[in-house]
Order: C-alpha cells, then structure tokens, then sequence
C-alpha cells in the first residue's frame, strides 16, 4: 500500500501527471503577469510578508467587525427594551401593550421602600385616572364600558394600596409616616383639582364614574390626613419637639383649606351659571322642576357660610390639637358636599329640559323643511350647560 | 504557505490590484490546477491553455470581489471551465501520444519510471473522476485534507472516506493488471 502512495509520488514530476519545469512555469506566469499587467497598479510597498494595513484590515474582519455586531445588537436589544417600554407608557387598556406598563409599574413598586409606596401608588392612580378620560375622549370607535369600568376599578385600588401602605407606615410607628401620609394627601388633592377641572372642562353630566371617582378620591384624601394626624399625635406624645411632622401636617392642613375655599369659589360660580342659564331659557324651563330665586340665594348663603368655620379650625391647630382642627374642617366639607349635591341636582334638570326642546326644535325642523325659524336657541351650543346629547 | 499569508495576498489584489501577490498566488496554485486539469482533458496542451485561463478568470473575479479561499476558487473556475471545454470538444483528433513523448522533460525521464509511471496514469485516468481528483491532489499536489475539502466542497471527512475508497480501487486496478502492489 505504501508502494502505491509512493508511486503515485513519484508521479509528481512525471510531464504527462501536468509536471512543468521551473522556467516554464516562470514564462507561464509571466504571460499571465503581461495579460493582467495593464490592469495592476504599480504598488510601492509591494508585499511586505505581513503589513501593518492588513492586519488592521484583518483584525477588522475578524474581531472588530463581531464585536460591533455583538454590540449592535446588544444596543438594538436594549433600545428595542427602551422604546417598548416607553411606547407602553401612552398605552390604554386594551391595548397590547398595556400589560407592559402595568409590569413596569409593579417592577417599580417591587424596588421602592414602603412610604415611597405608597407616593407611587398614588402615582399610579394619577395614571389611572388619565387612562379612564383618555378612554372616554376616544374620537375613533366606541369606548368598551368594560375597560372604562376597569379602569375605575384600578384608580380605585391604587389609591387603596397608597392608603393601606400608609397604615403599615403608622402600624410600624415609622418616623416617616406623616411626611409620607403629608405627600400622599398632597397628591390626592392634586387628583381632586384635576378631576374637577375636567368635569368642569367637559360641562357634561357627572356620569356614574365620574362620581364615584370623586368619592373615592375624597375618601383617601381623608384616610391620608387621619394618619397624618395619627402620627402627629403618636409622635406628639414621643417627642413633643417634633418640629419636622408639624410642618408636614401645617402643610396638610393649610392644602385641605387651600381645596375647601377652592370648592366654595367653584360652587358660587356654579349657582351664577344657574341663574344666568334660568333666565335665557326662561320660555322653555317653565315646565321644569326648578328652585326659586329664593331657593337660590338661600344656596348661595350656605356656600358662603360654609368656610365659616375655617379660622375657628386655625386657631384650634394651633393649640396642637390637629384632630379637632380637621374635624372642623371635615364640617366644612360636608356642608360643601350637601350644597353640591343640590346644585348638581338642579344642574340635570335644566340639561334635561333645554334638551328635550331642543329635540323637538329638531324634528320641527324636518318635518317644515323651507321654515327657518328658532332663532332662540342659538347660543345653545355654546351654552353654560352644553349636553352631551347635541355634542355631534 | 499559511492560510494567513493566502488571505494578505487576496486583500492585496482585492484592494489594490497588485499583480505581484497575484503573481505569488499564482506559484502556489497553478501546479495544483494544471495537475487537475491535465487528468481532465484528452490533452497537456488543453491542460496548460486552461490553466491560463483559470487565472485570468480568478484575477478578474477577485479584483471586484473579496473572496474568502483563493484555492477553492480556482478549483471551482476549473471545474467550469473543463464543463464548458467538454461542451465545445469535437473528438476529431486522436489523443497524441507523440506530443507527450516530445516534450522536454520526458527525454530525461528513465524509460523504466517511464513505463512504470505511463502504466499508473493510465489506471488513473480510468478511475471514477471524484476518486482521481483526489488522488492527484493528496499525492501529486501534495494537499492536506483541509484543502483539498475546500478545492472539491466537501467536508474533511467526506475526503477521507473517498481517499480511502480511491486507494483501495487504484491498488485493485494495478494489481489486476500488474499483479504487484497487494
């Protein structure tokens, strides 16, 4: 076998197994070099054994080039985290990246010590509360009563698991309960401004959500200031020099007043409008169950009552018993709270009865084609009290 | 010549034309691809035109483009140009043994290793072409395994297997003929 191997060796210089001498291979080439040589730049540094430019080319191509790859796609990876992420941000419930969102917003809480908990919580609530009027301002299809439901539910939750950290904050008599308890309630109260200014903006009727967003959010906002007050007192008792929590809860105290004036000055205005709408439609509410100008002022008179015992709850604050200065405070917002539901009262009749003339208006309209008259209502689109029902 | 070495000459006739490390290409391979082509076609002048033309074609090919194996490339033109040689032949004239006598180096060949070695060509050429061709390239061009799996596209291990075939095949034709070599 090895006989055969070098046999076939041997071969290799054998013409006829395609041997060639040196010099004939050197002509060959030669040929070759004189065919391709119009072509070849005359290059100075012909061929050093391994130039410096190769191996730049070379390591180029063996390890730059994987390591930007590597790193390309390390940062098309990451990015592509990123943007999913914050793309997520602006997504509704329902869509299909809203679940990235809310395990974004879990990984958050999961990270966060218990007072900040309960500040992200309240966070999140904020969130909720943009998705529920983002979901019922949607131009484009209709809203899923389904998802606007759990959305409320999930504004609803937040601000309970923000209430309930703050309890495990005063069960574990935490130094910083009331600052925590303070940025909670000052948060809430924020989401109360916002909520009352988008009912105020849309002028629709307060829909069932609506109110009971408002309550629960004014539920938690008292939650809040009864643990503030809470551990003020705990800590009244523990360290009577405790200048830090009194702050906080000054501060509470005074953004509690700050929201009561703010609503009394809210409902004043309401009664105006009231009486303004009453007087244009004059002809057309005559039917309608409304109050008497009396009635009316005897509204106003309570609104401006109402805040009277604000400086009684200051002076009381100041002699440190915080628990009677928003008890007294409490009074005020409940005899807020009696009057706006009266006017809101009032406030659905009037819509109920300009849209129903309005309706008739309409269907008068159609059925005399060539008649052009009702130039009463007019102004009705840019009415006070504009419907949801000719909003087209 | 290392395989580093191969891919400096590649680069420098991709990026600068340079004829001169074509020309050291040119050494290295074209014993390989004239002893692969001479067992291919009927004649050694065939074998030597087509040669040329492997390069010419491997010059313009790897001027515009970055090619990863010179070696396999130029088996592959090969192989292509054998294929297009086949579809223009006319078998009109007889394999010239006259032509083989006559060139050079053949007159300094002893006639005993000539007859012993025309006797072994020929048992080659009557081989299946796959088993020649890597006879030819393991024995008479002294290519590893690595190569000559890159020179045909296949896997080192395919080559082995053929090698082993090949042999065994080209020691049962000798000894048939000769009854040596068992």
């Amino acid at each position: 076998m090895s006989n055969l191997r070098q046999q076939l060796k041997a071969l290799k210089n054998s013409s006829q197994a395609g041997a060639v001498s040196r010099s004939e291979h050197e002509a060959q080439k030669a040929k070759l070099l004189l065919a391709i040589g119009h072509e070849a730049q005359v290059v100075p540094a012909a061929v050093e054994p391994v130039s410096p430019v190769y191996f730049k080319w070379y390591l180029r191509n063996l390890v730059s080039r994987p390591i930007a790859i590597s790193a390309a796609g390390f940062v098309l990876l990451t990015s592509g985290w990123m943007t999913t992420v914050s793309a997520a941000a602006d997504s509704l419930p329902g869509d299909t990246l809203y679940s990235i969102k809310l395990v974004t917003e879990r990984a958050q809480l999961q990270l966060a010590s218990l007072d900040r908990k309960a500040v992200l919580h309240t966070e999140f609530a904020e969130r909720r509360l943009d998705e529920v009027s983002a979901l019922q301002g949607q131009v484009t299809g209709t809203v899923d009563p389904e998802l606007v439901r759990e959305a409320v539910d999930a504004y609803k939750s937040e601000l309970a698991s923000a209430n309930a950290n703050l309890a495990q904050l005063q069960a574990s008599n935490e130094s910083v309960t009331v600052e925590a308890a303070g940025d909670v309630q000052e948060r809430i109260s924020a989401l109360e401004v916002k909520i009352d200014a988008a009912v105020n903006d849309t002028q629709s009727t307060v829909t069932a959500e609506v109110r009971e967003v408002q309550e629960s959010t004014r539920a938690a906002s008292d939650a809040a200031v009864d643990v503030a007050v809470e551990a003020a007192e705990q800590e009244d008792v523990a360290a009577p020099d405790s200048e830090q929590s009194r702050a906080k809860l000054e501060e509470v105290f005074h953004r509690e007043i700050g929201t009561l004036h703010g609503r009394q000055a809210f409902d004043l205005h309401r009664v105006e409008t009231i009486k303004a709408t009453m007087a244009e439609y004059a002809g057309v509410l005559n039917g309608a169950l409304l109050p008497t100008s009396d009635a009316l002022s005897l509204l106003r008179r309570n609104i401006d009552q109402a805040t009277e015992a604000v400086p009684d709850a200051m002076k009381v604050f100041t002699k440190n018993d915080y628990r009677g200065a928003f008890d007294l405070l409490r009074d005020v917002d409940a005899d807020l709270l009696a009057v706006e539901a009266a006017l809101a009262e009032i406030e659905i009749n009037i819509i109920t009865a300009v849209s129903t003339y309005q309706q008739d208006q309409a269907a008068e309209d159609e059925s005399n084609p060539g008649y052009t008259s009702a130039p009463e209502p007019t102004e009705e689109t840019s009415g006070p009290f504009q419907s949801p029902l000719n909003q087209e | 010549m290392s395989s580093l070495r191969q891919k400096f000459l590649t680069f420098r006739v991709y990026r600068h034309r340079d004829a001169s490390a074509y020309g050291q290409l040119y050494d290295l391979h074209a014993d390989r691809i004239r002893r692969f082509l001479v067992f291919k076609v009927p004649r050694r002048e065939d074998a030597d035109e087509l040669t040329s033309e492997v390069f010419l074609r491997g010059w313009e090919y790897m001027t515009t483009s970055n090619v990863e194996n010179s070696g396999a490339l130029f088996f592959r033109i090969a192989r292509n140009l054998v294929a297009d040689f086949y579809r223009k032949y006319h078998p009109t004239e007889e394999i010239d043994a006259a032509s083989e006598v006559a060139s050079r180096e053949s007159v300094q060949e002893t006639v005993a290793t000539k007859i012993a070695s025309d006797d072994l060509i020929d048992q080659l050429r009557g081989l299946k072409e796959e088993y020649r061709d890597v006879l030819v390239m393991r024995y008479l061009s002294e290519m590893n395994v690595g190569e000559i799996a890159s020179a045909i596209e296949k896997t080192p291990n395919a080559v082995r297997v053929l090698l082993h075939r090949a042999t065994k095949m080209l020691r049962a034709r000798t000894s048939n003929t000769s009854g040596d070599d068992v």
